[in-house]
Protein backbone atom coordinates (compact mmCIF):
# COMPACT_ATOMS: atom_id res chain seq x y z
CA UNK A 1 0.00 0.00 0.00
CA UNK A 2 1.37 3.48 -0.58
CA UNK A 3 2.53 5.65 1.89
CA UNK A 4 2.52 9.23 1.50
CA UNK A 5 4.93 11.50 2.85
CA UNK A 6 4.42 15.13 2.55
CA UNK A 7 6.94 16.45 4.92
CA UNK A 8 9.67 16.83 2.44
CA UNK A 9 7.31 18.88 -0.14
CA UNK A 10 5.92 20.90 2.95
CA UNK A 11 9.28 22.07 3.78
CA UNK A 12 9.44 23.19 0.14
CA UNK A 13 6.12 24.88 0.41
CA UNK A 14 7.58 28.08 0.49
CA UNK A 15 8.96 27.46 -2.63
CA UNK A 16 5.84 26.53 -4.53
CA UNK A 17 3.69 29.47 -3.15
CA UNK A 18 6.31 32.05 -4.39
CA UNK A 19 6.28 30.11 -7.39
CA UNK A 20 2.73 30.40 -7.59
CA UNK A 21 2.81 33.90 -7.01
CA UNK A 22 5.07 34.22 -10.40
CA UNK A 23 2.33 32.06 -12.41
CA UNK A 24 -0.98 34.52 -11.18
CA UNK A 25 1.54 37.63 -12.11
CA UNK A 26 2.20 35.42 -15.98
CA UNK A 27 -1.51 34.87 -15.62
CA UNK A 28 -2.97 38.48 -15.25
CA UNK A 29 -0.02 39.39 -17.73
CA UNK A 30 -1.09 37.14 -20.12
CA UNK A 31 -4.75 38.29 -19.73
CA UNK A 32 -3.80 41.96 -20.77
CA UNK A 33 -2.18 41.16 -23.80
CA UNK A 34 -5.08 38.54 -24.38
CA UNK A 35 -7.64 41.52 -23.81
CA UNK A 36 -6.07 44.07 -26.02
CA UNK A 37 -5.63 41.40 -29.02
CA UNK A 38 -8.91 40.13 -28.72
CA UNK A 39 -10.69 43.48 -28.31
CA UNK A 40 -8.83 44.88 -31.24
CA UNK A 41 -9.60 41.79 -33.42
CA UNK A 42 -13.33 42.08 -32.91
CA UNK A 43 -13.05 45.51 -33.56
CA UNK A 44 -11.40 44.95 -36.49
CA UNK A 45 -13.93 42.37 -37.49
CA UNK A 46 -16.61 44.98 -37.32
CA UNK A 47 -14.39 47.51 -39.90
CA UNK A 48 -16.21 47.35 -44.03
CA UNK A 49 -12.60 47.39 -45.29
CA UNK A 50 -12.67 43.94 -46.67
CA UNK A 51 -8.31 43.76 -46.07
CA UNK A 52 -8.95 44.36 -42.28
CA UNK A 53 -11.73 42.30 -41.82
CA UNK A 54 -9.86 39.17 -43.17
CA UNK A 55 -6.43 39.86 -41.26
CA UNK A 56 -8.47 39.69 -38.17
CA UNK A 57 -10.23 36.54 -39.37
CA UNK A 58 -6.93 35.19 -40.44
CA UNK A 59 -5.52 35.70 -36.66
CA UNK A 60 -8.13 34.10 -35.24
CA UNK A 61 -7.96 31.24 -37.16
CA UNK A 62 -4.35 30.52 -37.29
CA UNK A 63 -4.29 31.21 -33.63
CA UNK A 64 -7.29 29.30 -32.95
CA UNK A 65 -6.01 26.10 -35.08
CA UNK A 66 -2.33 25.69 -34.01
CA UNK A 67 -1.57 24.13 -30.66
CA UNK A 68 -0.89 26.48 -27.83
CA UNK A 69 2.95 24.67 -26.70
CA UNK A 70 3.75 25.32 -30.91
CA UNK A 71 2.96 29.41 -30.10
CA UNK A 72 5.04 29.21 -27.33
CA UNK A 73 8.19 27.50 -28.59
CA UNK A 74 7.91 29.61 -32.15
CA UNK A 75 7.73 33.20 -30.45
CA UNK A 76 10.66 31.73 -27.67
CA UNK A 77 12.76 30.71 -30.59
CA UNK A 78 11.70 33.33 -32.50
CA UNK A 79 14.37 36.46 -31.36
CA UNK A 80 17.22 33.65 -31.18
CA UNK A 81 16.48 33.05 -34.85
CA UNK A 82 16.44 36.54 -35.88
CA UNK A 83 19.62 37.41 -33.58
CA UNK A 84 17.54 39.38 -30.57
CA UNK A 85 17.85 38.93 -27.15
CA UNK A 86 14.50 38.75 -25.67
CA UNK A 87 13.53 36.86 -22.32
CA UNK A 88 11.25 33.77 -22.32
CA UNK A 89 9.34 35.85 -19.80
CA UNK A 90 8.37 38.07 -22.27
CA UNK A 91 7.78 35.97 -25.25
CA UNK A 92 6.04 33.54 -23.18
CA UNK A 93 3.56 35.88 -21.84
CA UNK A 94 2.92 37.39 -25.70
CA UNK A 95 2.47 33.74 -26.71
CA UNK A 96 -0.33 33.16 -24.08
CA UNK A 97 -2.17 36.33 -24.62
CA UNK A 98 -2.25 36.27 -28.27
CA UNK A 99 -3.29 32.21 -28.21
CA UNK A 100 -6.10 33.17 -25.61
CA UNK A 101 -6.59 36.64 -27.81
CA UNK A 102 -8.16 34.61 -30.60
CA UNK A 103 -10.53 33.20 -28.38
CA UNK A 104 -11.59 36.29 -26.61
CA UNK A 105 -12.16 37.90 -29.93
CA UNK A 106 -14.97 35.85 -30.54
CA UNK A 107 -16.48 36.22 -27.43
CA UNK A 108 -15.77 40.30 -27.91
CA UNK A 109 -17.62 39.87 -31.48
CA UNK A 110 -20.45 38.43 -29.69
CA UNK A 111 -20.88 40.97 -27.53
CA UNK A 112 -20.77 43.73 -29.80
CA UNK A 113 -23.28 42.07 -31.96
CA UNK A 114 -24.99 40.52 -29.31
CA UNK A 115 -26.28 44.06 -27.59
CA UNK A 116 -29.67 45.38 -29.38
CA UNK A 117 -29.69 48.08 -31.61
CA UNK A 118 -32.54 49.42 -30.28
CA UNK A 119 -31.04 49.90 -27.10
CA UNK A 120 -28.77 52.47 -28.49
CA UNK A 121 -31.49 53.94 -30.70
CA UNK A 122 -33.30 54.21 -27.41
CA UNK A 123 -30.69 56.37 -26.02
CA UNK A 124 -29.67 58.33 -28.99
CA UNK A 125 -33.61 59.30 -29.24
CA UNK A 126 -33.58 60.11 -25.49
CA UNK A 127 -31.04 63.09 -26.09
CA UNK A 128 -28.10 60.55 -24.72
CA UNK A 129 -24.40 61.69 -26.60
CA UNK A 130 -22.88 58.76 -28.20
CA UNK A 131 -20.07 58.27 -25.24
CA UNK A 132 -22.31 58.39 -22.92
CA UNK A 133 -24.38 55.87 -24.98
CA UNK A 134 -21.57 53.77 -24.66
CA UNK A 135 -20.54 53.83 -21.17
CA UNK A 136 -24.31 53.56 -19.91
CA UNK A 137 -26.06 51.78 -22.26
CA UNK A 138 -23.85 49.37 -24.10
CA UNK A 139 -20.81 48.70 -22.11
CA UNK A 140 -23.12 47.23 -19.10
CA UNK A 141 -24.86 45.43 -21.14
CA UNK A 142 -22.04 43.60 -23.09
CA UNK A 143 -20.42 43.38 -19.70
CA UNK A 144 -22.85 41.16 -18.80
CA UNK A 145 -22.48 38.99 -22.01
CA UNK A 146 -19.04 38.55 -21.83
CA UNK A 147 -17.88 38.50 -18.27
CA UNK A 148 -18.31 34.51 -17.70
CA UNK A 149 -16.88 33.86 -20.96
CA UNK A 150 -13.84 35.75 -20.23
CA UNK A 151 -13.65 34.23 -16.63
CA UNK A 152 -13.56 30.93 -18.43
CA UNK A 153 -11.08 31.84 -21.13
CA UNK A 154 -8.73 33.29 -18.11
CA UNK A 155 -8.79 30.02 -15.70
CA UNK A 156 -7.62 28.47 -19.29
CA UNK A 157 -5.25 30.82 -19.66
CA UNK A 158 -3.86 30.60 -15.88
CA UNK A 159 -3.74 26.67 -16.36
CA UNK A 160 -1.64 27.21 -19.80
CA UNK A 161 0.66 29.55 -17.84
CA UNK A 162 1.85 25.89 -16.69
CA UNK A 163 3.56 25.46 -20.08
CA UNK A 164 6.18 28.48 -20.10
CA UNK A 165 7.86 25.85 -17.79
CA UNK A 166 9.21 24.59 -20.83
CA UNK A 167 10.69 27.37 -21.97
CA UNK A 168 12.46 27.78 -18.41
CA UNK A 169 10.30 30.68 -16.96
CA UNK A 170 10.28 30.15 -13.21
CA UNK A 171 7.08 29.46 -12.43
CA UNK A 172 4.63 27.26 -10.63
CA UNK A 173 5.28 24.08 -12.72
CA UNK A 174 8.99 24.54 -12.82
CA UNK A 175 9.37 24.68 -9.69
CA UNK A 176 7.40 21.70 -9.04
CA UNK A 177 9.92 19.79 -11.27
CA UNK A 178 12.88 21.02 -8.89
CA UNK A 179 10.94 20.11 -5.74
CA UNK A 180 10.12 16.60 -7.19
CA UNK A 181 13.98 15.97 -8.14
CA UNK A 182 14.72 17.35 -4.65
CA UNK A 183 12.41 15.51 -2.31
CA UNK A 184 11.84 12.21 -4.69
CA UNK A 185 8.38 12.37 -3.57
CA UNK A 186 6.68 12.82 -7.56
CA UNK A 187 3.18 12.20 -6.34
CA UNK A 188 3.04 14.43 -3.09
CA UNK A 189 5.11 17.20 -4.83
CA UNK A 190 2.23 17.01 -7.92
CA UNK A 191 -0.87 16.74 -5.70
CA UNK A 192 0.71 20.09 -3.82
CA UNK A 193 1.25 21.84 -7.10
CA UNK A 194 -2.42 20.48 -8.39
CA UNK A 195 -3.52 22.15 -5.09
CA UNK A 196 -2.37 25.24 -5.71
CA UNK A 197 -3.37 25.28 -9.30
CA UNK A 198 -6.85 24.56 -8.30
CA UNK A 199 -7.44 27.19 -5.55
CA UNK A 200 -6.55 29.76 -8.27
CA UNK A 201 -8.36 28.72 -10.77
CA UNK A 202 -11.51 28.37 -8.28
CA UNK A 203 -10.68 31.66 -7.01
CA UNK A 204 -11.27 32.82 -10.59
CA UNK A 205 -14.37 30.78 -11.46
CA UNK A 206 -16.27 31.56 -8.23
CA UNK A 207 -15.06 34.76 -8.40
CA UNK A 208 -16.65 35.24 -11.71
CA UNK A 209 -20.30 33.87 -11.05
CA UNK A 210 -19.98 36.58 -7.63
CA UNK A 211 -18.68 39.16 -10.48
CA UNK A 212 -21.97 38.16 -13.01
CA UNK A 213 -24.16 38.42 -9.94
CA UNK A 214 -23.73 41.69 -9.16
CA UNK A 215 -23.69 43.40 -13.09
CA UNK A 216 -26.62 41.30 -13.83
CA UNK A 217 -28.61 42.56 -10.59
CA UNK A 218 -29.63 45.69 -12.38
CA UNK A 219 -31.45 43.77 -15.29
CA UNK A 220 -35.06 43.54 -15.78
CA UNK B 1 18.37 39.09 -47.71
CA UNK B 2 20.43 35.91 -47.71
CA UNK B 3 19.29 36.12 -43.76
CA UNK B 4 15.94 36.29 -44.70
CA UNK B 5 16.44 33.09 -46.39
CA UNK B 6 18.06 31.28 -44.08
CA UNK B 7 14.93 31.89 -41.92
CA UNK B 8 12.59 30.06 -44.53
CA UNK B 9 15.16 28.06 -46.00
CA UNK B 10 12.59 24.96 -47.52
CA UNK B 11 15.12 22.55 -47.65
CA UNK B 12 14.72 22.27 -43.86
CA UNK B 13 12.16 20.78 -43.81
CA UNK B 14 12.68 18.71 -47.44
CA UNK B 15 15.66 16.80 -46.03
CA UNK B 16 13.82 16.35 -42.57
CA UNK B 17 9.99 15.24 -44.83
CA UNK B 18 11.01 11.83 -43.55
CA UNK B 19 10.85 12.23 -39.60
CA UNK B 20 8.56 15.44 -39.66
CA UNK B 21 5.81 12.85 -41.17
CA UNK B 22 6.65 10.12 -38.80
CA UNK B 23 6.04 12.42 -36.19
CA UNK B 24 2.36 13.58 -37.57
CA UNK B 25 1.50 9.62 -37.68
CA UNK B 26 2.67 9.75 -34.71
CA UNK B 27 0.06 12.76 -33.72
CA UNK B 28 -2.32 11.66 -35.33
CA UNK B 29 -1.73 7.91 -33.60
CA UNK B 30 -1.84 9.48 -30.21
CA UNK B 31 -4.60 11.67 -30.90
CA UNK B 32 -6.83 8.74 -32.12
CA UNK B 33 -5.95 6.81 -28.76
CA UNK B 34 -6.47 9.86 -26.66
CA UNK B 35 -9.99 10.42 -28.33
CA UNK B 36 -11.23 6.64 -27.85
CA UNK B 37 -9.94 6.12 -24.60
CA UNK B 38 -11.66 10.05 -23.75
CA UNK B 39 -15.05 9.10 -25.30
CA UNK B 40 -15.05 6.08 -22.67
CA UNK B 41 -13.86 8.21 -19.50
CA UNK B 42 -16.78 10.92 -20.80
CA UNK B 43 -19.29 8.84 -21.29
CA UNK B 44 -18.95 6.95 -17.72
CA UNK B 45 -18.62 10.20 -15.97
CA UNK B 46 -21.25 11.89 -17.99
CA UNK B 47 -23.43 8.86 -17.32
CA UNK B 48 -22.15 9.14 -13.13
CA UNK B 49 -22.85 12.49 -13.21
CA UNK B 50 -26.56 12.06 -13.72
CA UNK B 51 -26.93 8.96 -11.26
CA UNK B 52 -29.51 8.82 -8.91
CA UNK B 53 -26.92 7.01 -6.83
CA UNK B 54 -26.07 10.58 -4.07
CA UNK B 55 -22.16 9.61 -3.76
CA UNK B 56 -21.97 8.40 -7.50
CA UNK B 57 -23.09 11.79 -8.44
CA UNK B 58 -21.20 13.84 -5.83
CA UNK B 59 -17.64 11.68 -6.27
CA UNK B 60 -18.30 12.16 -10.31
CA UNK B 61 -18.39 15.42 -9.48
CA UNK B 62 -15.21 16.37 -7.60
CA UNK B 63 -13.51 14.41 -9.78
CA UNK B 64 -14.65 16.32 -12.68
CA UNK B 65 -13.59 19.77 -11.26
CA UNK B 66 -10.39 18.31 -9.68
CA UNK B 67 -9.34 17.68 -13.40
CA UNK B 68 -11.06 21.04 -15.23
CA UNK B 69 -9.45 23.17 -12.28
CA UNK B 70 -5.28 21.92 -13.02
CA UNK B 71 -3.29 22.02 -15.95
CA UNK B 72 -3.10 18.89 -18.41
CA UNK B 73 0.71 19.10 -17.84
CA UNK B 74 0.43 18.69 -13.90
CA UNK B 75 -2.04 15.72 -14.66
CA UNK B 76 0.73 14.00 -17.29
CA UNK B 77 3.77 14.78 -14.69
CA UNK B 78 1.35 13.21 -12.39
CA UNK B 79 0.84 9.93 -14.30
CA UNK B 80 4.14 9.98 -15.87
CA UNK B 81 6.53 10.88 -12.81
CA UNK B 82 4.60 9.85 -10.24
CA UNK B 83 2.22 6.42 -10.70
CA UNK B 84 5.66 4.32 -10.89
CA UNK B 85 5.91 4.98 -7.52
CA UNK B 86 2.66 3.67 -7.12
CA UNK B 87 4.21 0.27 -9.02
CA UNK B 88 2.40 1.72 -12.15
CA UNK B 89 5.12 2.80 -14.84
CA UNK B 90 3.66 3.54 -17.71
CA UNK B 91 5.40 4.40 -20.94
CA UNK B 92 5.97 8.32 -22.37
CA UNK B 93 3.21 7.88 -25.27
CA UNK B 94 0.85 5.93 -22.44
CA UNK B 95 1.20 8.41 -20.13
CA UNK B 96 0.18 10.77 -22.63
CA UNK B 97 -2.84 9.54 -24.05
CA UNK B 98 -4.44 9.05 -20.84
CA UNK B 99 -3.53 12.32 -19.56
CA UNK B 100 -5.20 13.80 -22.90
CA UNK B 101 -8.31 11.35 -22.52
CA UNK B 102 -8.83 11.90 -18.98
CA UNK B 103 -8.87 15.66 -19.20
CA UNK B 104 -10.98 15.69 -22.31
CA UNK B 105 -12.91 13.14 -20.71
CA UNK B 106 -13.78 15.71 -17.85
CA UNK B 107 -15.17 18.05 -20.27
CA UNK B 108 -16.63 15.79 -22.19
CA UNK B 109 -18.55 14.47 -19.05
CA UNK B 110 -20.26 17.98 -18.86
CA UNK B 111 -21.63 18.00 -22.96
CA UNK B 112 -23.01 14.49 -22.41
CA UNK B 113 -25.03 15.61 -18.70
CA UNK B 114 -26.01 18.77 -20.49
CA UNK B 115 -27.26 16.48 -23.82
CA UNK B 116 -28.81 13.84 -22.15
CA UNK B 117 -30.89 16.00 -19.44
CA UNK B 118 -31.52 18.10 -23.07
CA UNK B 119 -33.95 15.06 -23.92
CA UNK B 120 -37.41 14.82 -22.98
CA UNK B 121 -37.96 12.77 -19.79
CA UNK B 122 -41.44 11.60 -21.36
CA UNK B 123 -38.95 9.81 -23.70
CA UNK B 124 -37.28 7.13 -22.05
CA UNK B 125 -40.44 7.22 -19.64
CA UNK B 126 -42.45 6.27 -22.98
CA UNK B 127 -40.01 3.71 -23.91
CA UNK B 128 -39.66 1.99 -20.01
CA UNK B 129 -43.86 2.06 -20.21
CA UNK B 130 -43.28 0.22 -23.60
CA UNK B 131 -41.21 -2.51 -21.71
CA UNK B 132 -37.81 -1.80 -22.92
CA UNK B 133 -34.87 -2.21 -20.10
CA UNK B 134 -33.83 0.64 -18.80
CA UNK B 135 -30.59 0.38 -20.77
CA UNK B 136 -31.76 -0.39 -23.79
CA UNK B 137 -34.32 2.73 -23.54
CA UNK B 138 -31.40 4.65 -23.39
CA UNK B 139 -28.80 3.44 -26.05
CA UNK B 140 -32.35 3.52 -28.16
CA UNK B 141 -34.18 6.08 -26.90
CA UNK B 142 -31.95 8.84 -25.48
CA UNK B 143 -28.73 8.39 -27.22
CA UNK B 144 -29.83 8.81 -30.64
CA UNK B 145 -31.27 12.01 -29.53
CA UNK B 146 -29.00 13.05 -27.34
CA UNK B 147 -25.49 12.83 -29.86
CA UNK B 148 -26.74 15.06 -32.58
CA UNK B 149 -26.88 17.94 -29.57
CA UNK B 150 -24.15 17.06 -28.14
CA UNK B 151 -22.19 16.50 -31.45
CA UNK B 152 -20.56 20.47 -32.29
CA UNK B 153 -19.43 20.35 -28.60
CA UNK B 154 -17.58 16.96 -28.92
CA UNK B 155 -15.79 18.15 -32.24
CA UNK B 156 -14.40 20.54 -30.30
CA UNK B 157 -13.00 18.52 -27.66
CA UNK B 158 -11.56 15.76 -30.68
CA UNK B 159 -10.04 18.90 -32.02
CA UNK B 160 -8.90 20.18 -28.28
CA UNK B 161 -7.08 16.96 -28.27
CA UNK B 162 -4.94 16.83 -31.69
CA UNK B 163 -3.62 20.51 -30.34
CA UNK B 164 -3.39 19.85 -27.16
CA UNK B 165 -1.41 15.80 -28.16
CA UNK B 166 1.43 18.46 -28.67
CA UNK B 167 2.10 18.30 -24.76
CA UNK B 168 3.43 14.71 -25.28
CA UNK B 169 6.49 16.51 -26.54
CA UNK B 170 7.26 17.17 -23.21
CA UNK B 171 8.21 14.09 -22.23
CA UNK B 172 9.55 13.42 -25.42
CA UNK B 173 6.93 11.23 -27.15
CA UNK B 174 8.27 12.03 -31.23
CA UNK B 175 4.99 13.63 -32.41
CA UNK B 176 5.08 16.26 -34.57
CA UNK B 177 5.97 19.05 -32.31
CA UNK B 178 9.18 17.05 -30.86
CA UNK B 179 10.28 16.59 -34.24
CA UNK B 180 10.20 20.30 -35.20
CA UNK B 181 11.80 20.99 -31.40
CA UNK B 182 14.26 18.74 -32.14
CA UNK B 183 15.26 20.29 -35.41
CA UNK B 184 15.28 23.59 -34.60
CA UNK B 185 17.25 22.86 -31.16
CA UNK B 186 20.27 22.04 -33.90
CA UNK B 187 19.88 25.09 -36.13
CA UNK B 188 18.14 27.67 -36.63
CA UNK B 189 17.83 27.36 -40.42
CA UNK B 190 14.76 27.08 -41.98
CA UNK B 191 13.35 28.17 -38.75
CA UNK B 192 10.13 30.00 -40.33
CA UNK B 193 9.57 27.35 -42.84
CA UNK B 194 10.00 24.33 -40.12
CA UNK B 195 7.03 26.45 -37.82
CA UNK B 196 4.92 27.04 -40.97
CA UNK B 197 5.24 23.32 -42.19
CA UNK B 198 4.38 22.43 -38.53
CA UNK B 199 0.96 24.87 -38.20
CA UNK B 200 -0.04 23.93 -41.85
CA UNK B 201 -0.32 20.67 -40.54
CA UNK B 202 -2.17 20.91 -37.23
CA UNK B 203 -4.30 23.65 -39.34
CA UNK B 204 -5.07 20.04 -41.93
CA UNK B 205 -6.05 17.98 -39.17
CA UNK B 206 -8.17 20.45 -37.34
CA UNK B 207 -9.91 21.32 -40.59
CA UNK B 208 -10.48 17.91 -41.47
CA UNK B 209 -11.76 16.93 -38.06
CA UNK B 210 -14.35 19.77 -38.68
CA UNK B 211 -15.56 18.71 -42.04
CA UNK B 212 -15.97 14.84 -41.45
CA UNK B 213 -18.11 16.17 -38.03
CA UNK B 214 -20.62 18.07 -40.44
CA UNK B 215 -21.06 15.23 -42.81
CA UNK B 216 -21.87 13.14 -39.96
CA UNK B 217 -24.29 15.95 -38.30
CA UNK B 218 -25.93 15.93 -41.84
CA UNK B 219 -26.33 12.31 -41.56
CA UNK B 220 -27.15 12.04 -37.90
CA UNK B 221 -30.18 14.44 -38.11
CA UNK B 222 -31.26 13.32 -41.35
CA UNK B 223 -34.95 12.26 -40.17
CA UNK B 224 -35.18 15.30 -38.07
CA UNK B 225 -35.05 17.43 -40.84
CA UNK B 226 -37.14 15.06 -43.19
CA UNK B 227 -40.27 16.07 -40.47
CA UNK B 228 -39.40 19.29 -40.47
CA UNK B 229 -40.10 19.43 -44.04
CA UNK B 230 -42.83 17.60 -43.90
Amino acid sequence: MLELHFAPVLASLDQLLWASIASVVIGIAGMVVAMVAGTVSALMSQVPARAVRTTANLYVDLFRGTPILVQILFFYFLPAALGVDVSAYVTGVVALGLYYGSYISEIMRGAIEGVAVGQVDAARSLGMPKVMTFWRVQLPQAMTIVISPLAGQFSRLFKASSLLSVIGVSELTLRGQYVMTRTYAPIETWLAVAAIYFVFSSIAVYGSVWLEARLVRGRL
Amino acid sequence: MSDLFAFFDPMQVIDNTGILLKGAGMTLLLSAAAVGLAAVVGGVLGVMRSSSSRPVAWGSRAYVEIIRGTPLLVQMYMLYYGFPSLGITLSAFTAAAVALANNTGAYTAEIVRGAVQSVERSQPESARALGMGHWTAYWRVVAPQALPIALPALVGEVVDIVKWSALASVVVVPEATQVVYQIVGRSYRGFGSLFLALAVFYLLVTASVAAVSRRVERRMTRYRLRVAHA
